[in-house]
């Protein structure tokens, strides 16, 4: 897909949120779904400042729309099922966190807080549910609280159990990038981003509704990126489903933010 | 057509009622005299989905034969694109509310 097409998508979508709006934070309320793809193609296109903005509004509108699902669903009886449970939002909550460079651990905080309710691992087809593992997993890591390596065993488990070569492809180089984050092991973490990229190539930009955006951009292995390189990891990937400034010190440098 | 399913599309819906027209049918079909079949929340004037009630929702399927040529050239045509593709003689459908009474 040429620039040209992923610019007219992203200016046309961003004109369409902020059309009678005063603000990014008014223009993303209830729209995150749609405000998402605009702050990934801005900062594929270069445009990282104002891709920054955009993840900042998101980052919180992704909460609020979050927990207000949850609490829909969950609190009270009887609760639905896991598979249909927020976590997809709270996982991009800690991606747009990530990226925005803002608010990251009390982002983080909360979606751990949500994911470890005690109810949370007796919901129906709970084993199905892989997003509430790797939330748990990517925040345990975020916020280092010694329970990495026991969230990424039970991730790593079910995934295998069921045995779907899509969530092989997906959740087998997470686990990877994130217990080499854990072992400090940059070859670990490139190895799974690789891994991520392959299943962006094979799983996403493949299929027969992704849109241009999905098509430009390896969501989860830009996030893993930005946050190997947050945590101090000095590694560059480049790569056409990369944005490159992902590999600038100027926007994402080694270690020390937030 | 899983529970999930469903509420991508009803969250797709939702996710596109960016003009007043749209807002009012999201609105009917959270009515609770009427579908009652999602559960929003309005905040700045728009709306978001928060669930969907299943119990309110009818999934049939439906096979049908169509008239013999124009059944034949649908399905054959989309089996050379790919084989894989969907052929036209069944279709399964959610019902919401009465939308569908009488057809």
């Amino acid at each position: 897909m040429s620039g040209t097409t992923l610019s007219e998508v992203v200016t046309s979508e961003r004109e369409s949120l902020l059309a009678g709006k005063d603000s990014i934070e008014d223009a993303v309320v209830t729209f995150a779904r749609r405000a998402q793809p605009v702050a990934i193609g801005l900062l594929a296109l270069g445009d990282v400042a104002d891709a920054r903005d955009w993840f900042d509004a998101l980052t919180r509108e992704w909460i609020v729309d979050a927990d207000n699902k949850f609490d829909a669903k969950y609190g009270s009886e009887p609760r639905k099922s896991a598979q249909l449970g927020p976590w997809d939002a709270y996982i991009n909550a800690m991606y747009c966190a990530i990226l925005g460079r803002s608010d990251v651990e009390p982002t983080v905080e909360k979606v751990l807080e949500q994911v470890t309710e005690s109810f949370v691992d007796d919901l129906e087809n709970r084993s199905l549910a892989h997003r509430i593992d790797l939330a748990r997993a990517l925040s345990s890591c975020l916020l280092d609280t010694g329970t990495v390596e026991e969230d990424l065993t039970a991730l790593e488990a079910t995934v295998q159990d069921r045995g779907k070569p899509w969530a092989v492809a997906r959740y087998v180089p997470s686990v990877q990038v994130l217990r080499g984050l854990a072992a400090d092991d940059a070859t670990e973490v490139e190895a799974g981003i690789e891994g991520l990229l392959t299943f962006h190539r094979d799983h996403v930009a493949s299929a027969r509704d992704a849109d241009v955006v999905q098509k430009a951009v390896a969501l989860d292995s830009t996030a893993m990126l930005a946050l190997a390189r947050r945590e101090g990891m000095a590694i560059t990937v480049d790569h056409e489903a990369i944005p490159d400034a992902l590999n600038a010190d100027e926007y994402y440098p080694v270690g020390g933010w937030d | 057509m899983s529970d999930v399913w469903i509420e991508d599309r009803l969250q797709r819906l939702v996710d596109n009622a960016d003009t007043e027209e749209r807002k009012e049918f999201i609105r009917a079909l959270a009515d609770e005299d009427g579908p009652d079949a999602i559960e929003i929340s309005e905040r700045n004037g728009e709306i978001g989905l928060e669930d969907v009630n299943n119990e309110n929702l009818k999934k049939e399927l439906f096979t049908y034969q169509d008239g013999d040529q124009t059944g034949e050239l649908a399905s054959d045509g989309l089996r050379q694109i790919d084989a894989e593709e969907p052929r036209l003689d069944s279709v399964e459908i959610v019902k919401i509310g009465d939308v569908f009474e009488g057809i």
